[in-house]
């Protein structure tokens, strides 16, 4: 479904990505670990076209979208849910849901797709009416995680969705992605919380300084040496 | 359907009734012409604040779609003899389309923020500059004069000053009732405003959502410097295409509440009488004194109210709705 191709990529001058390259299948569910500043984020933005690569390829469904605006790729079914929930403060968590249905797809299923949400995520309909800005921020981040959904996107790339939230939280919200993932919605997570998230995906990536250093099954990962020592505290 | 959305359209059907009904006291020309100005700017600064407000692109050369109105309808009206109602229409569309010499450059390119603006300020300065140069064509520094016509609605031409009142007061309800309608629309341009790469991330469309936000905002402001003409039958290049009338849509926007619809209304309720006020009993004995006074009352007001009027009702609302959920 996805693919990235020798990526290299960074902010003017200060190179963060060195030639990355990982493939995500139809359905699959990828974690991306790796300390802060690995260089994770900047490859989501990547994929979703908010930052230009130096060289290398992004794949979709067979396509090449390298170089199609970020909009066009939302479209096509690539979805980020940005780090730090994100969401527009001074709008109320319904005119958040409904600024996401920018696709006809979107717009037609919308009050559907708002049904479904309302269940994986009740808190919300309960806040339905109050400014974004206003919300707690585990509401927040469910809204975000929502706000995505609107768009039906077939691979959903969220962002550090547990970072600063209380264990509780985090575990509902991970609740709703093995829902998302019966749904048949492929996810990419980036997490720096590394135990919950081996435990939720089928593979994983490990980058650090910018490179993959090792990748495999989200088992074989849990049990390697070096991961065990350095992110695991075992 | 949000409920905020409702809201509006049961604010804006009793203000219109009271706004229709105010003529009907008995006033002076002066308190007419007062309302007049009060409602002009009411609209002018709504027309900004599309673009300046919701979808945050502070432009300070509004003036330049302004000028631009005023100038064509004088060209459709004199050259032409396209009826003046009309052209009150036709006027905003060459609004528009000098605007795309400005927006398309900046937005497709991505020049943002402080370099937006400033680009804004130099369009309408290089607009005025030309105006007062094709003196043959523009009339020069010394402006233009609308001859007298029939009075009547399609000549734009009423010999009482109610009847402006009525137009301008309609024009303001048009685009309220337009925006208040335009929700996801709305939201769009807002989302952009707050962040524009979870806005990217959503799939809008940035740089076509802020162009048609300023299409629409230049439109109608054009529309009103068209009324403006009509109302006044003279222009210049500098009030046309002046910074202190771009200036004067962005501070009546800002003090009233940029984040809200109703915030330049609030806005030139309060400022538009206090400036007219300040400028008659003062401007003659000492000149200018008037400006200090009115920049002053701004520097407070925007000190301890950097929302404007209408944010304090935002901070209400928001508190309220904490406690409701």
């Amino acid at each position: 479904m996805l693919e990235v191709n020798d990526v290299s990529a960074g902010y003017s001058l200060l190179r963060v990505l060195w030639d990355v390259t990982l493939k995500v299948s139809s359905g699959e569910r990828v974690a991306l670990i790796g300390p802060n500043g690995a260089g994770k984020t900047t490859l989501l933005r990547v994929v979703v076209g908010l930052l230009q690569p130096y060289g290398g390829k992004v794949i979709f469904n067979g396509e090449d979208v390298t170089n199609i605006p970020t909009f066009d790729r939302v479209r096509k079914g690539i979805t980020l849910v940005p780090e730090g929930s994100r969401v527009i403060p001074r709008l109320t968590v319904y005119e958040n849901l409904r600024a996401a249905a920018t696709t006809k797809e979107a717009k037609d299923k919308f009050t559907d797709t708002v049904d479904m949400l309302f269940t994986l995520f009740p808190i919300l309909k309960e806040r339905k009416e109050q400014l974004a800005g206003t919300l707690s921020g585990g509401e927040q981040r469910m809204l975000a995680v929502a706000r995505g959904l609107i768009l039906r996107p077939k691979l959903l790339l969220v962002d550090e969705v547990s970072l600063g939230l209380a264990p509780k939280v985090v575990t509902q919200i991970y609740d709703s992605f093995k829902e998302l993932s019966g749904m048949g919605i492929t996810l990419v997570l980036v997490e720096q919380y590394v135990r919950k998230v081996l435990q939720s995906t089928d593979r994983a990536y490990l980058i650090e300084q910018g490179r993959i250093v090792l990748s495999g099954s989200s088992r074989e990962l849990m049990v390697n040496e070096y991961v065990r020592k350095a992110y695991l505290g075992d | 359907m949000s409920m905020f959305k409702s809201l509006n359209i049961k604010y804006i059907v009793p203000l219109a009734v009271i706004l229709y009904a105010l003529p009907l006291i008995p006033q002076q020309p002066y308190v007419t012409h007062l309302m007049i100005m009060t409602l002009m700017w009411a609209y002018l600064a709504t027309a900004w604040n599309i673009l300046g407000g919701f979808s945050g692109q502070l432009s300070l050369g509004h003036a330049a779609f302004f000028g631009i109105g005023a100038y064509a309808s004088y060209f459709l009206t004199v050259w032409y003899g396209i009826p003046p109602i009309v052209s009150l229409i036709v006027s905003g569309m060459f609004a528009s389309l000098i605007s795309i010499g400005i927006g398309y450059p900046c937005f497709r390119y991505g020049l943002r923020g402080v370099y937006f603006t400033l680009a804004t300020i130099a369009f309408a300065e290089i607009l005025k500059d030309v105006f007062i140069y094709l003196r043959d064509i523009t009339g020069g520094s010394l402006g233009i004069w609308l001859p007298v016509t029939h009075e009547g609605i399609v000549n734009l031409y009423f010999i009482s000053k109610e009847s402006y009142y009525y137009v301008i007061t309609s024009l303001w309800l048009l685009l309220m009732i337009i925006l208040s309608l335009a929700g996801r629309f709305k939201d769009y341009l807002i989302a952009i405003r707050e962040d524009e790469d979870v806005a990217a991330s959503i799939g809008i469309n940035i740089t076509r959502y802020k162009l048609m936000a300023l299409l629409i905002s230049s439109y109608f402001t054009g529309v009103g410097g068209s009324f403006y003409i009509y109302y006044f039958r003279y222009i210049n290049p500098y009030t046309a295409f002046g910074l202190d009338t771009s200036l004067q849509m962005v501070l009546i926007s800002v003090f009233g509440g940029m984040y809200s619809l109703w915030g330049s209304f609030i806005g030139s309720l309060v400022l538009t009488p206090i400036g007219e006020y300040l400028r008659i009993t003062l401007g003659g004995t000492y000149v200018g004194s008037h400006l200090i006074i009115y920049g002053v009352l701004l520097i407070i007001i925007i000190r301890f109210m950097p929302r404007g009027v209408f944010g304090i009702a935002e901070i209400i609302r928001s508190k309220y709705l904490i406690r409701g959920g």
